[in-house]
């Protein structure tokens, strides 16, 4: 019962504060039910290994892979999905705590919240860029096996290069 | 051939602007500049985005075809709003396709940029409600939820305004942290069974950075150590100057009361 007021808790606020980014309309039950199911995951995570920072890490990974679905699906850039849906994980008060002690100069409990709030955000910080490069990989894989052209970049202004891919790498 | 490349690159970096202005990550910008770029026959394009400022070069194939072009442009606020990133994605990846010439992709850049998204007292309103019941996470009673509520409305309402009349960050930032503090102390002192902390947590949360700290480490992890660094330097600003908002509230009122009616 607690576990679904709180899931119910959290549904709402990824809503809200996919509204209060500006999250195109049709995209809000998508994004909600991507955070719900990484909600999930991280409780049930934390339930068995008791790690905050363990259960982020799963969280946000199961959001990721979630978001990335989404996008292929709708054709609208990964962030709409994702950034409303890692709110409850992110480590907001983590930072705030630790500048509150530090004015308060009580400077043990400010190195507690800081090492906290540092390896949460790196644990969703991770998570989201393992995702997104394991999908760039396939994707640039899939694309040179179809055009058997690489990306250009300038290097040297005159110097010779291969036509671009324009259009795969723009989503993600 | 010389003001078609100059339009090209106006439009590519003003496609740029808006979606660093709106909250987009980083590397979104740069590919949306490069492949805007190379799909009008600019080969070369070398993107370099940070926080506050965007700078490109670009070129086209062979050595008779005019100058390399640079373009700078500062940023200077950033917000989020998911929409026109994603209305910009689609349409760079439009112009891209070839669907649309760059006068017309210039026109509804301008309207993308215009758009306003959800009024704002439908904003306050459903943020004031996420934020009521962040603190109910955090183990808050129903009162304390209402009280919550107005609090996250008043700090909405307060930071929004200021941000209109352009004043700095820390400013807007520290000004939201005194209401969420003042309005807690005076619903803790009037209202027994109303906990301080429970309210502020509800009244700071639309403020607090933490998408601004998750970003700064992703974007330091993917190598842009640039802007890893300036978005983590503007996150500890902000929660410095939440904060020392609520801090000072606090000691004041500690000062001049003793906190008996705590």
């Amino acid at each position: 019962m607690m576990i679904l007021r709180e899931l119910f808790i959290v549904n709402f606020i990824i809503y809200g504060f996919a509204f209060v980014f500006n999250a195109p309309l049709k995209s809000l039950p998508k994004a909600g039910l991507g955070g719900s199911v990484g909600w999930i995951v991280y409780l049930l995570t934390q339930q068995i290994t008791g790690s905050v920072i363990i259960s982020t890490f799963t969280g946000t990974l199961m959001i990721a892979l979630l978001g990335d679905f989404f996008t292929t699906q709708d054709r609208k850039p990964l962030t709409v999905f994702i950034v409303p849906g890692i709110v409850p994980f992110v480590p907001g008060f983590g930072i705030y705590n630790t500048m509150l002690a530090i004015v308060e100069q009580d400077y043990p409990t400010a190195v507690h919240h800081g090492t906290t709030t540092f390896f949460v955000g790196l644990a969703i910080a991770l998570a989201l860029t393992i995702m997104l490069s394991i999908n760039d990989y396939r994707k640039t894989k899939k694309a040179a096996k179809t055009k058997g052209k690489s990306r250009s970049v300038l290097t040297h202004a005159l110097e010779d290069q291969s036509e671009s891919q324009l259009l795969d790498e723009q989503d993600s | 051939m010389k003001n078609e490349s100059k339009s090209i690159m106006v439009m590519a970096v003003y496609a740029g602007e808006i979606l660093l202005k709106n909250g987009a990550e980083t590397y979104r910008v740069e590919d949306t500049i490069t492949h805007i770029c190379q799909s009008a026959n600019h080969e070369y394009v070398e993107v370099f985005v940070t926080p506050t400022g965007i700078f490109v070069s670009i070129d086209q194939k062979g050595t008779s075809n005019g100058n390399m072009m640079t373009f700078i442009k500062r940023i200077k606020t950033r917000s989020i709003n998911l929409e026109k990133v994603a209305q910009v994605n689609d349409l760079s990846r439009r112009f891209v396709a070839g669907a649309l010439t760059v006068t017309e992709a210039m026109d509804e850049l301008k309207t993308i940029e215009k758009s306003t998204g959800y009024p704002f007292w439908q904003k306050a309103l459903v943020g004031g409600l996420s934020s009521a019941l962040f603190s109910v996470l955090f183990g808050a009673n129903v009162v304390e939820f209402v009280i919550a509520f107005m609090a996250s409305v008043m700090v909405n309402n307060v930071t929004s305004n200021m941000d209109r009349a352009s004043f700095p960050l820390f400013i807007n930032h520290l000004a939201g942290g005194v209401t969420a503090a003042v309005v807690a102390v005076l619903a803790s002192s009037l209202i027994p069974m109303v906990e301080l902390d429970k309210v502020i947590v509800g009244g700071v949360i639309v403020l607090v950075p933490g998408v601004a700290v998750t970003n700064a480490i992703r974007d330091s992890i993917a190598g842009d150590l640039i802007s890893g660094m300036a978005k983590g330097a503007e996150a500890l600003i902000i929660a410095t100057s939440i904060a020392l908002g609520v801090g000072a509230v606090l000691k004041v009122w500690l000062m001049l009361l003793g906190g008996i009616l705590a």
